[in-house]
């Protein structure tokens, strides 16, 4: 038998996905959002509060409450805890984001009710004893020594400290040991009645037709109680903007260091890690659609133009990536990839290279469909499940997106033109403007990054407490 | 609130009405068609059943290398073009190898279903590899395992278990990711003798589930595939056999640059067959060591507060070709010795072996299978690649579904057997990492 291959199939163009439509009622101070996966067996019940660590006045608190949510009760001790959730088939979890935090179940639909006390109790009744908060503690500042040794999370770390700096994100995913060490019981005590004093967003996804919304949202009344308000934060402002820190007008500017290098030793390291780029609009900027399109361009997908140069052409790199990092307040570009130590300073000139080639004379249509292609027809896929439908509203709601408002960026994707691409990428993506932050062999290195091609040196011998 | 008691009631069987089919082609590919039509996606899932395990010697790494260079170019395709096609159409796509086989993977709207078949057909039909794609792979995947391995800390842990746990010259004696010397030494004549070898339809299940038809599924198979000559045969894979359990402990101690001491202990356990042997392995790996309330959470971190808390210091290996491994790995609490950690793991599993698990204790368990079944099947993705591993594995496609009824038909007296039988404490590889006293590195 010989080979015999079909011809190409002709393309084809998907219909435009439907977005979910959320419905929101309101139940006393809760505004409760709910989510239609029809048939689905499971449910994902989350209580969102927009408020995260760049909210805290007390540096680590909130990082030791997330800890201690979700673990424990004043009944139930950490052993007993995870015994009754596994009991359960449920899965409970605390999340804290920068600017968000949540407490959440997803549990077989019939076990809602027994999952969802499990989880109140958790909430209204945590262990935040003098002994649970220094075990949090402790477990915390093992969490960051490892988190620091990895050379990945230590680009990013001394990244969002320097492009960052002055702001409160500039503290970066965790507190520093010192700030951990001086959080005390009753901050963590503190943290957690306001936590309970405002009225959270009850978000749940499942199948509608088999559960009471009304019911659900009845529950978590009934536990939280009348102290619960629609405003009664006790030491968290009510927004990123009145706090007096966080920028609110999604405007932030780059800071006016202008390019520097940061080369964070890590000796022997056979690879460089690199962390680069500047300050950036947020997520509620009108350039956000264009600006994701452009860096999709630049370092999107597998045939982005980072990833062709550096993988496919020079084979310094395993893979390269840009991402837009849009928060709330306040955003990032980013540009991270990670290559062989002998190949740094090379890649460092090849990423100069290539983004300013993106940049003038900019992308082309071509490349802007795919991207836009890339983007929108992957949609689906963040709706999946229950999990997948749940985490997706969850940070749209986090990042102060309405449930009304889920498809806007993809309509939004849809209409940029290659014009307004370039124009958002001409705004936004600032060479002159980079941080390039490098954790690999000072001592191979420091040489050959000291030329100034890049923006002054500062090396980093000591890594962050 | 007390702590509630495992009711009677489970989660909902995943097997459910689904429309599903199997087919075999003339050639001897397998096909899975599973028509869901919820989402309009489609995942596309060939596993061939080929992996390191068949490395030639001096050849370790390469089966992942030829994953790799399996992107390069096909007769109707370029060099980068399956990819950027894909990416372009909105699919979510890569590749895996592990020990016992290698997948090719893709999830993207269903309207693209055919182009994705397209572009897997090319590519097992035909190669068209140049040096200077298979130099740029070699040096992608030299960088791969740079990034994976030689620069994390913690890095080698995984490859020195095996090295330990598996005798020179068997199968699992290496990783798939391979060694420098070997990736260096492949050539691209290997590369076409292997595409010869191991990828055609005999060697390979092709799984497509989601927004399809099964007639559809099957006619689209048929015709991007029907017309690729068989192998003549699937070839043997190399013989591999070890004693059940390992005949006395072995150690390797290592110092480096890593921010706390780590324990890693593997058993030798039975290969994941799927059969009741294996299956109480797999409840004693939950009992031990998964979950907060596992026994060496209980004892690690709660109750002494040895070690770093992890909601997965057990994890049971899935070898399918010979004996696979029980893993033990957990990080000490700052200040805490390893031997202190390692008696404490020790005593455990004595403990275990010696009393067996309780009624309690198996009913947590089934909960948590229940739910790790369901979620496990819960996207078209994680359905496409199940299938292709049990078609592949037993050749029917029910091993898929009836993982809860296995964890149900399991009996306390099954699972203290395993205990017994392998937790023994000859059966053991241990690898251990201790940080460099080193005071320009406080980490």
């Amino acid at each position: 038998m010989t080979l015999r291959l079909a011809p190409r199939p002709q393309p084809t163009q998907p219909a435009r996905f439907a977005h979910p439509e959320p419905t929101v009622e309101r139940h006393g101070p809760l505004e409760v959002v709910g989510v239609d996966v029809p048939n689905a067996g499971m449910v994902d019940v989350r209580l969102l509060w927009p408020r995260g660590w760049v909210h805290e006045r007390t540096s680590g608190v909130s990082e030791l409450t997330s800890r201690l949510l979700a673990t424990a009760t004043g009944e139930l001790d950490r052993f007993r805890f995870g015994c009754a959730s596994d009991a359960l088939g449920a899965h409970l979890e605390a999340t804290l984001q920068s600017e968000a935090t949540s407490l959440g179940v997803d549990v077989v639909a019939e076990r809602l009710p027994d999952a969802l006390a499990l989880l109140l109790d958790a909430l209204t009744t945590p262990d935040v004893s003098t002994a649970a908060v220094d075990r949090a503690r402790a477990e915390a500042l093992d969490q960051r020594r490892r988190l620091l040794a990895d050379p990945n999370e230590l680009g990013s770390e001394t990244f969002v400290r320097r492009v960052h700096a002055g702001t409160p994100y500039g503290r970066g995913r965790s507190a520093s040991s010192d700030a951990l060490r001086a959080v005390t019981a009753e901050d963590v005590a503190l943290h957690v009645a306001s936590l309970r004093a405002t009225a959270p967003t009850l978000l749940v996804t499942g199948d509608l037709a088999t559960i009471d919304l009304l019911a659900v949202a009845a529950q978590v009344t009934a536990r939280l109680g009348p102290a619960v308000t629609a405003n009664g934060d006790l030491d968290m402002p009510d927004d990123g903007a009145s706090n007096g820190q966080v920028p609110a007008d999604g405007t932030v500017p780059a800071d006016g260091g202008g390019r520097r290098v940061v080369l964070v030793h890590r000796p022997g390291a056979v690879q460089s890690v690199l962390v680069i780029g500047h300050p950036a609009p947020s997520r509620h900027h009108p350039d956000h659609a264009a600006t994701g399109l452009g860096l999709a361009v630049l370092g999107g997908a597998f045939h982005s133009r980072l990833n062709l140069r550096l993988r496919e052409d020079c084979g310094i790199t395993y893979g390269a990536r840009a991402h837009h990092v849009a928060r709330r307040w306040c955003g990032a570009i980013m540009l991270r990839t990670a290559v062989q130590t002998d190949a740094t300073a090379q890649a460092l000139v090849e990423i100069d290279r290539v983004v300013a080639q993106l940049v003038a004379p900019g992308p082309t249509d071509e490349e802007v469909d795919d991207a836009r292609s890339w983007l929108l027809q992957r949609t689906p896929q963040r709706y999946e499940t229950v999990r997948h439908t749940a985490d997706t509203v969850a940070a749209a709601l986090g990042l102060g997106i309405g449930p009304e408002q889920l498809g806007v960026l993809d309509e939004q994707r849809a209409r940029a033109t290659t014009a307004e691409v370039w124009a958002a990428l001409h705004r936004h993506l600032r060479r002159d403007a980079f941080t390039t932050v490098v954790v690999g062999d000072a001592d191979r290195l420091a040489d050959e990054l000291g030329d100034g091609v890049h923006g002054p040196l500062e090396v980093v011998r000591a890594p962050p407490a | 609130m007390s702590a509630p008691t495992a009711a009677a009631t489970r989660l909902p069987a995943a097997t459910g009405d689904r429309a599903i089919v199997t087919h075999r082609l003339d050639n001897g590919l397998r096909v899975v068609v599973e028509e869901d039509r919820r989402v309009p996606l489609t995942a596309v899932n060939l596993r061939y059943d080929v992996g390191s395990r068949d490395e030639e010697p001096g050849r370790t790494g390469f089966a992942h290398l030829f994953e790799h260079v399996m992107f390069e170019g096909s007769r109707n395709v370029a060099a980068g073009e399956h990819f950027a096609t894909l990416q372009a159409a909105g699919a979510t796509l890569n590749a895996t190898t592990s020990f016992d086989r290698t997948t090719y993977y893709q999830t993207l709207p269903s309207t693209h279903l055919e182009l994705a078949l397209w572009l897997e057909a090319d590519r097992m039909g035909s190669l068209d590899l140049t040096e200077e794609t298979f130099e740029n792979q070699r040096a992608v995947v030299k960088n791969e395992r740079r990034q994976s391995y030689d620069n994390q800390p913690y890095g080698d842990t995984t490859e020195r278990l095996y090295a330990l746990a598996y005798p020179a010259g068997h199968p699992y004696h290496h990783l798939p990711i391979g060694c420098m010397d070997d990736l260096d030494a492949a050539t691209l004549a290997d590369a076409a003798r292997f595409h010869r070898r191991w990828y055609g339809p005999e060697t390979c299940v092709l799984s497509i589930v989601g927004d399809v038809g099964l007639a559809e599924g099957i006619d689209l198979a048929e015709r991007h595939f029907g017309g690729i000559p068989s192998l003549g045969g699937a070839p043997p894979h190399p013989p591999a056999t070890l004693p059940p359990t390992m005949p006395a402990p072995t150690r390797d101690e290592v110092t480096a640059r890593v921010p706390a001491p780590q324990l890693t202990i593997g058993l030798r356990v039975p290969r994941d067959d799927e059969s009741p042997t294996h299956d109480a392995v797999d409840v004693l790996e939950r009992v031990l060591g998964r979950g907060r309330g596992s026994r060496l959470y209980r004892a690690l971190v709660i109750e002494r507060q040895l070690v770093q808390p992890s909601t997965s210091l057990l994890r049971c290996g899935h070898l399918r070709g010979d004996a696979t491994l029980l893993v033990a790995r957990v990080r000490a609490r700052s200040g805490v010795e390893l031997g202190e950690v390692e008696a404490a793991i020790e005593e455990v599993l004595a403990e275990v072996a010696g009393e067996g698990i309780t009624a309690g204790e198996l009913e947590r368990v089934r909960m948590m299978g229940h739910r790790a079944h369901h979620l496990g099947l819960a996207t078209v993705a994680a359905r496409a690649d199940r299938y292709g591993q049990v078609m592949t594995e037993h050749d029917d496609l029910e091993h898929a579904f009836d993982t809860p009824a296995r964890l149900d038909a399991m009996t306390l007296e099954q699972v203290t057997e395993a205990a017994r039988r392998w937790l023994v404490p000859h059966n053991r590889a241990v690898v251990t990492h201790v940080p460099t006293p080193d005071p320009e590195d406080p980490r």
